[in-house]
């Protein structure tokens, strides 16, 4: 006799998320025509939640921007969260839900290529832009033509990467992450190191989690190479030059991030590193300064790439949407059809046939007395 | 090579400095403690704080550290572990992993998710040894480890409470019947370990020198496997392991470079496991003690599903998609996919009694089945589908049969290896499997000329293969074979001396949930069309075992309501993105504390 | 009849030790075909690791075991309860989790034929998957071989829980963990002769049982004796020992000391003195 109400109320407990979840659905869809939005699907809490709040600083700040400036064709833009923790389980869903919100007319990330890949086809079948800003992954714009990355090819980035390498040294040795993005950024680097005439002495790929790098280091040491270029992110590239240091190595190092983090994390032991990058705090461009000087009476802190790649990324797609109109069609035919969409990093920006950056401009960037300056 | 020495000893040093923690916990209470790295955590950043942000002296903010985190041990005894003193063992291992989840996500919001740099209250660098410097903090925290190895070991063995906890360890029943305040035993073990794991924090915090929230789980996965190798509730093992797992990393990665650490810290941990099942220096007994009350099983009884409510609710959920929005449709795929997983598990983790953690491991078997052979050799998905079940019943089958003559919690951290080992060799195999690339592009499967590639149709795919499982499940448990894997569950003694050829029957209940579970990675791997390594790791193989004790161990249809609940509670909170996953800890503990024999069974 | 000049069990200088102390020194006895032997002696006097011998769950030192014409010293407890061994623990182990009719189910395991197919491939690492998946297999889609098996075994375990009528038959359905104590130990001894074994072993049935419980459980071991099974027991209650046994065999100090008919082993000096006399020192006479 007892067991009807029993297994009622565990029919009610699973209906009941399912049925909370729908009117959610549906609650989520404003009528509200003066807004327009764009979803932004990435890391809020978990290990990569640190890029996610850069992310929302540089956000934040190109929202104001482009709201002060009328947002688009009068209508106000605004941006819908959601917290994937760069997990693939969660960004499908999330996508199902960008691409059934008709307010949204395109979206921002997500921060790693797997969790991005995952979603792409979603975005892709319902005509709605994925604009992967730190999608640096070979294949990712493959997914189709609504995919769309400002990441520059690792193509790029390492030719002009063994460019600079090749002017400090002759033999070097190589450490990259094992990642689809440090084993690109490998190959596509050691290519262009041959051709520059660089020997690579030894090299050794490392998880993305290891904190111990000095077997592979004292190895590196032991080659005798003059200099030691690390292909990776802040704080792995901050554990290995300060590690290089403790194994005896004094050598130029190559590597990081162009982030105030890696500055801050790496200390004095990585004095005189150099790595590619467009965005520099003292660049004297109006618009950079403009943005630096926002930047640091908003937050107090200095901008790094992640928050540029951020702020980039907003004005582009609104400026895709002003000039193609504020609807999903309108993002995609702005992003095919604009030749000069205004960047921090790049000054100014096109998109090439694979909906990567044309001919991107690439520095070398010297870190000297605890900040990033223009090299020779 | 000298120096490659040298690094790993540093290294294990603070291998070790974790792993006596962790194992002094266990030999007290027999908990595989997962909140043990989350308090590390806590340690490095509280020591940051006070010191980078307070300027306090080191003296001071190591006294502070071990005051915050002896606290926070207490609390997670208190709170989450003691009261499961009566519940199956993996109900506790549960609520660490909850505890974990709540402390990590809580250390974000008060510190933030960057990682910090941490200041060197000693010198780090100032001494050479061969051609490395390394620090007076190295040789202060090998002083501390030696110190607080020696230190416990002789308190537990001449000590009068020391001769009290490792009573309590033995025995915990006939420890209070001989008057010993086990409670108190217990929350001071807690105490002084979880002071240890946050003295850890500081002074690992000091060598690595970055620090942040989330280093945690790592950590005390590793240190895990280093108290494993030396036998869980010895501390001269758990240093003796620490040592041992740098050193021979030190040298693994030195020849094969840092990309196959996995490989060797999981491997090693296999290979130990196998020469000596109870670690480097434990002991495993000629013969398990006879249970002096007899074999006694408390929990309850699954609840019996009747036909007439099992019709409306399957179809109900095949109207589903009549009924709710898109989104609620791919999350309701997901859940079908992971109940798929689960469902399969019970009868290797409920029925035959042997917990895994490594089921991501056969998971990501069959999504880079399915994804090679659909995308490189051109199949078409339905031989595909079948080849994943099958290659990872094969596989993993075959890399976790030294497992099975395993005894307790060991059987569970093997299986952890074999996952970890599994994913290592799939990272590692390029030529095969792309590495850490990934795999694009693998197409939707095709049905009488129809692609299956929208939510919809997707999440009828994953519901029908539920059904699927949970009939093949269901027909298991009803059969002798069913009967006989429950018996092996229940008593092992007994069941071997019935003529039941446990490991084999442990064998092939862990084939069948292979099985499945390849099948499961197959339909993720077309669920996101793109695939690599890092996706089938730890938290996805906790995710597996959680769903099946949240249902209760021994229920299929549980397994679906547990994966309704962990799947579904996410995306359910994401009404407060910011406390999303601490909410989501926090539901978790409070279902294991109040209902730790699971959701779908009646209690006795 | 049997034939009582069979010998069932065979043991042979015996020994073991655990970690220095040795707990069976050089033991050696027979048991033959329908007999019923008993094993005394005080507590630690190693009776009890002599039947974990016997049953595979130790290994020995040195010394020879055959059952039934077989050398088993060597084989694993499953090997030996195929080969024709049943036995119960000293405290009561059942199923818990399983009900009283699956306990006495998983005592068949060893006599299913349809249901567990080329059951000889067994032996070999990799070839016993194919008896292991006809296995799955066949649970999953039984013949009718397989059915009608699996009917006999319902049959069977009614007729082992009848010979515990009141007692268990009426709590065929009952998990075993609810059962009273006593219960407990009826339900072991049904599993233990469900699979028709050539020699049961039982490790102090009646332990913690009350005077008219361990009459009953007395009268239904007379009962199983008359029907010629042969039976190998450990018992520290002398009454039901006397009037069961066939022959007594008394250890002290892991050692046979004396061996006999109930009524010579009752009067002979050495026993006296080594058993009962230590016994009432140690813990006063019972």
């Amino acid at each position: 006799m007892t067991r009807l109400p029993r297994v009622a109320v565990a029919l009610l407990a699973l209906t009941l998320p399912l049925a909370a979840c729908a009117d959610r659905g549906e609650a989520s869809s404003p009528a509200d025509a003066d807004t327009v939005s764009f979803g932004v699907s990435g890391p809020v809490t978990g290990p990569n939640a640190e890029y996610g709040r850069l992310w929302k600083q540089g956000f934040d700040l190109a929202l104001d921007k482009v709201n002060a400036e009328g947002g688009i064709d009068g209508k106000k833009v605004a941006l819908k969260w959601e917290d994937s923790q760069s997990d693939p389980k969660q960004t499908v869903p999330i996508a199902q839900k960008f691409v059934d919100d008709s307010s949204i007319i395109a979206e921002l990330g997500d921060f790693s290529s797997p969790a991005s890949m995952a979603a792409s086809s979603v975005y892709q079948d319902a005509g709605l832009v994925q604009y992967g800003f730190t999608n640096s992954h070979p294949d990712f714009t493959k997914g189709g033509d609504h995919i769309w990355s400002p990441s520059l090819t690792q193509e790029t980035l390492q030719s002009a990467n063994a460019g600079f390498v090749a002017k400090y040294a002759k033999k070097i040795a190589v450490v990259y992450q094992e990642t689809d993005w440090g084993k690109s950024a490998f190959s596509l680097f050691s290519a262009a190191a041959a051709q520059q005439g660089l020997t690579i002495t030894y090299s050794s790929a490392f998880l993305p989690d290891s904190t111990d790098f000095r077997p592979i280091l004292i190895n590196a040491r032991d080659s005798a190479p003059d200099a030691l270029v690390h292909l990776g992110y802040g704080p792995d590239g901050a554990l290995i030059v300060k590690q290089l240091r403790d194994v005896g190595f004094t050598g130029r190092f190559f590597g990081g991030q162009n982030t105030p983090e890696f500055i801050s994390l790496a200390g004095p032991a990585a004095e005189g590193d150099i790595v590619t990058g467009a965005f520099l705090v003292d660049d004297p461009r109006p618009e950079v300064q403009e943005f630096v000087k926002a930047f640091r009476d908003r937050y107090g802190e200095e901008p790094g790439d992640f928050n540029v790649y951020a702020y980039d990324a907003l004005i582009t797609l609104v400026t895709a949407a002003r000039n193609g109109g504020a609807t999903r069609e309108g993002v995609q035919k702005g992003l095919l059809e604009t030749t000069d969409f205004p960047s921090i990093q790049f000054g100014t920006l096109s998109f090439n046939d694979e909906r990567r950056p044309d001919n991107p401009r690439v520095r070398e960037l010297v870190l000297q007395g605890g900040k990033f300056v223009l090299g020779s | 090579m000298f120096d490659t020495l040298i690094a790993g000893l540093v290294h294990g040093n603070a291998y070790a400095l974790v792993a006596v923690g962790l194992s002094l916990i266990f030999g007290v209470t027999h908990v595989a403690n997962f909140a043990h790295g989350s308090v590390f955590a806590v340690g490095s950043m509280a020591g940051w704080w006070f010191l980078a942000e307070l300027g306090l002296p080191l003296w001071a903010a190591v006294l502070a550290v071990l005051a915050v985190t002896g606290l926070l041990g207490l609390l997670i005894n208190v709170l989450a572990v003691r009261p499961l003193a009566k519940s199956p063992p993996i109900a506790a291992l549960l609520a660490t992993v909850a505890v974990s989840l709540v402390i990590d996500n809580l250390s974000q919001l008060v510190f933030g998710p960057r990682v910090r740099p941490f200041p060197p209250a000693l010198p780090t660098n100032d001494l050479q040894l061969g051609g490395l410097r390394i620090g007076t903090s190295d040789v202060v925290m090998f002083a501390i480890t030696i110190a607080v190895m020696a230190g416990l070991a002789a308190y537990l063995k001449f000590g009068r409470s020391g001769r009290a906890i490792r009573a309590t360890a033995q025995d915990p029943d006939a420890a209070l019947q001989m008057g010993i305040p086990v409670a108190r035993i217990q929350h001071l073990a807690f105490v002084i370990a979880s002071a240890l794991g946050g003295l850890a924090g500081v002074f690992v915090g000091m060598y690595t020198s970055n620090v942040s929230p989330t280093s945690g789980t790592a950590a005390g996965l590793t240190a895990f496997v280093a108290a494993t190798l030396g036998g869980l509730g010895s501390m001269v093992g758990a240093v003796l392991g620490g040592f041992l797992l740098g050193v021979v990393e030190a040298f693994g990665i030195s020849l094969w470079g840092d990309g196959v650490r996995d490989l060797i810290t999981f491997g090693v941990l296999l290979l130990v496991l196998i020469v000596r099942p109870g670690g480097l220096l434990g002991k495993v007994p000629a013969i398990a003690n006879e249970p002096m009350t007899g074999t006694f099983l408390s929990g309850g009884r699954e609840i019996r599903l009747r036909w007439w409510i099992t019709l409306p609710v399957l179809g109900l959920a095949v109207a589903l998609p009549q009924l709710v929005d898109r989104y609620t449709i791919t999350v309701a795929a997901t859940v079908a996919v992971y109940a798929i997983i689960a469902a399969s598990m019970t009868l290797v983790s409920g029925s035959a009694g042997q917990i895994t953690i490594g089921q991501a491991g056969p998971i990501a078997i069959g999504a880079y089945t399915s994804a090679i052979l659909t995308t490189i050799t051109g199949w078409s998905y339905w031989p595909a589908l079948l080849a994943s079940g099958l290659l990872a019943a094969v596989v993993a089958g075959a890399l976790t049969g030294p497992a099975w003559r395993l005894r307790g919690h060991y059987v569970a951290i093997a299986t952890l290896g074999v996952g970890s080992v599994a994913v290592a060799v799939i990272r590692n195999w390029e030529s095969l499997t792309r590495g850490a690339y990934g795999i694009r592009g693998i197409p939707a499967p095709v049905l009488f000329g129809e692609k299956l590639n929208s939510a919809i149709e997707f999440y009828l795919l994953s519901l029908a293969l539920l059904v699927l499982t949970l009939v093949v499940v269901t027909r298991v448990r009803a059969s002798h074979l069913g009967t006989v894997l429950a018996a092996v569950g229940a008593d092992e003694v007994a069941a071997r001396s019935s003529g039941v050829r446990i490991r084999d029957y442990k064998a092939l209940a862990y084939a069948v949930s292979a099985f499945f579970a390849g099948i499961g990675g197959s339909l993720l791997a077309v669920q996101y069309t793109y695939i690599e390594p890092s996706v089938f790791n730890l938290p996805m193989s906790l995710l597996a075992l959680t769903i099946i004790v949240l249902g209760g161990l021994y229920s299929p249809v549980g397994a679906v309501l547990g994966a309704l609940v962990l799947v579904g509670v996410p995306e359910l909170l994401r009404l407060a993105p910011d406390v999303r996953i601490l909410g989501y800890g926090v539901v978790l503990l409070l279902v294991i504390r109040f209902r730790p024999q699971g959701l779908w069974v009646r209690t006795a | 009849m049997t034939d009582r000049s069979e010998i069932v069990l065979r043991v042979a200088n015996l020994r073991r030790t655990f970690d220095g102390v040795t707990a069976v020194d050089g033991v050696s006895f027979d048991v033959h075909a329908g007999e019923v032997v008993s094993i005394i002696g005080p507590n630690g006097s190693g009776k009890t690791t002599t039947l974990n011998l016997v049953a595979g769950l130790l290994r020995p030192d040195a010394g020879a075991i055959e059952l039934a014409g077989r050398r088993i010293e060597h084989a694993s407890p499953e090997q030996i309860a195929d080969a024709g061994l049943g036995r119960t623990f000293q405290n009561g182990r059942v199923f818990g989790g399983l009900t009283v009719a699956q306990n006495v189910e998983v005592g068949m395991h060893p006599r299913l034929a349809s249901a567990r197919p080329l059951r000889g491939l067994l032996r070999f690492p990799v070839l016993r998957w194919i008896p292991l998946l006809a296995e799955l297999v066949l649970a999953l889609v039984p013949t009718p071989a397989v059915r009608r098996e699996r009917r006999e075994i319902t049959e069977q375990v009614d007729a082992q829980l009848r010979r515990f009528s009141d007692r268990l038959a009426p709590r065929h359905d009952e998990l075993a963990y609810r059962l009273s104590y006593a219960n407990r130990r009826r339900t072991e001894i049904a599993r233990a002769l469900a699979a028709d074994p050539r020699l049961l072993l039982l490790d102090e049935p009646t332990a913690g049982m009350n005077p008219t419980e361990t009459a009953e459980v007395l009268d239904q071991l007379l009962a199983l004796k008359a029907a010629g099974q042969t039976i190998l027991l450990v018992e520290h209650k002398l009454d039901l020992v006397m009037t069961l046994s066939d022959r007594v065999l008394v250890m002290d100090d892991g050692a046979l000391i004396a061996q006999g008919a109930p009524a010579d082993v009752r009067t002979n000096p050495a026993v006296v003195e080594a058993y009962l006399g230590r016994r009432s020192e140690r813990s006063g006479v019972r």
